[in-house]
């Protein structure tokens, strides 16, 4: 798995532990800022990964003005995803 | 509304063939306590609860239960990947394949297809919240056999990974309930 992937894991692994602690707890500022600073560095890594393996949202992110880049690459169940040298 | 994202919530990459494992592990794909089934249930309680905690929580922990749902379906993918007739055999998978081939369906490790059967929406808050915590309950003690029947860490890791978030949903869950008691509980008048 490439860096990129890595860190984009590991801060949208963290988005989505604190979304559910501030569910229940919607008045805690300290959550709130720590998930505002996640999501502002997510939308960066996510926007860096994006440039060099393509959208990573169907509906939101943008195509290549060419030809689709969606379909490109390899799908996240298949064992290519992960491989050493590939996304 | 749903967005898909091309990536998985915790990666796989099982490099080790074991048609065996992933007859066990298809359980959390469409078996009682498995991922589908949690998904449906959350994502479907959520019509009536009361409390905005209550409707925030089933929905995201609806959502994460997708995305458990697809590191299941890829772990037994990846599991039976290109295996051959002698491989199926000698793994015990050949029931399923010969409904299903080397395709992915939602069914527990004794065969048995998925059931909304084995999932409920009561139409009561609290019910239905009892009914959660119960539910993340049970599929971490479904990861916990699971990972006593498995040494191979590739298949390990996104295995702990999921029985952690049962923890977490759970504990979440307890919240919840305990705000929608509350509400509950308080007078209503105008």
């Amino acid at each position: 798995m490439n860096a990129l992937l890595k860190k984009l894991t590991e801060l949208e692994f963290y988005a989505v532990d604190l979304l559910l602690y501030i569910d229940t707890h919607p008045t805690c500022t300290h959550a709130i800022a720590e998930y505002n600073k996640t999501v502002k560095e997510l939308s960066f890594v996510g926007a860096e990964y994006e440039k060099n393996y393509g959208p990573l949202f169907n509906f939101v992110s943008f195509l290549n003005d060419e030809k689709s880049d969606w379909i490109d690459q390899p799908w996240p169940w298949e064992y290519e995803f992960y491989a050493e040298g590939n996304n | 509304m749903w967005i898909y994202e091309k990536k998985l919530e915790f990666p796989v990459k099982i490099a080790r063939k074991d048609p065996a494992m992933a007859k066990l592990i298809i359980t959390q794909y469409g078996g009682p306590d498995g991922e589908l089934g949690a998904s449906l249930r959350y994502l479907s309680q959520r019509y009536v609860t009361v409390t905005p905690e209550a409707k925030a929580i089933l929905t995201d922990i609806g959502t994460e239960e997708l995305a458990h749902f697809e590191i299941i379906g890829a772990m037994v993918q990846q599991l039976t990947r290109g295996c051959t007739p002698e491989e199926i055999k000698a793994g015990g998978y050949e029931a399923f394949y010969v409904e299903h081939g080397l395709g992915i369906y939602p069914q527990n490790a004794g065969g048995i297809p998925f059931n909304a059967a084995s999932i409920q929406s009561k139409g009561d808050p609290i019910t239905d919240l009892y009914e959660d915590m119960g539910a993340e309950q049970k599929a971490r003690s479904t990861y916990e056999y699971l990972i006593n029947m498995i040494d191979d860490p590739d298949v390990l890791e996104p295995l702990k990974f999921l029985r952690e978030r049962e923890i977490v949903h759970f504990q979440r869950f307890g919240e919840a309930l305990e705000g929608v008691r509350q509400y509950l509980d308080c007078k209503h008048y105008f």
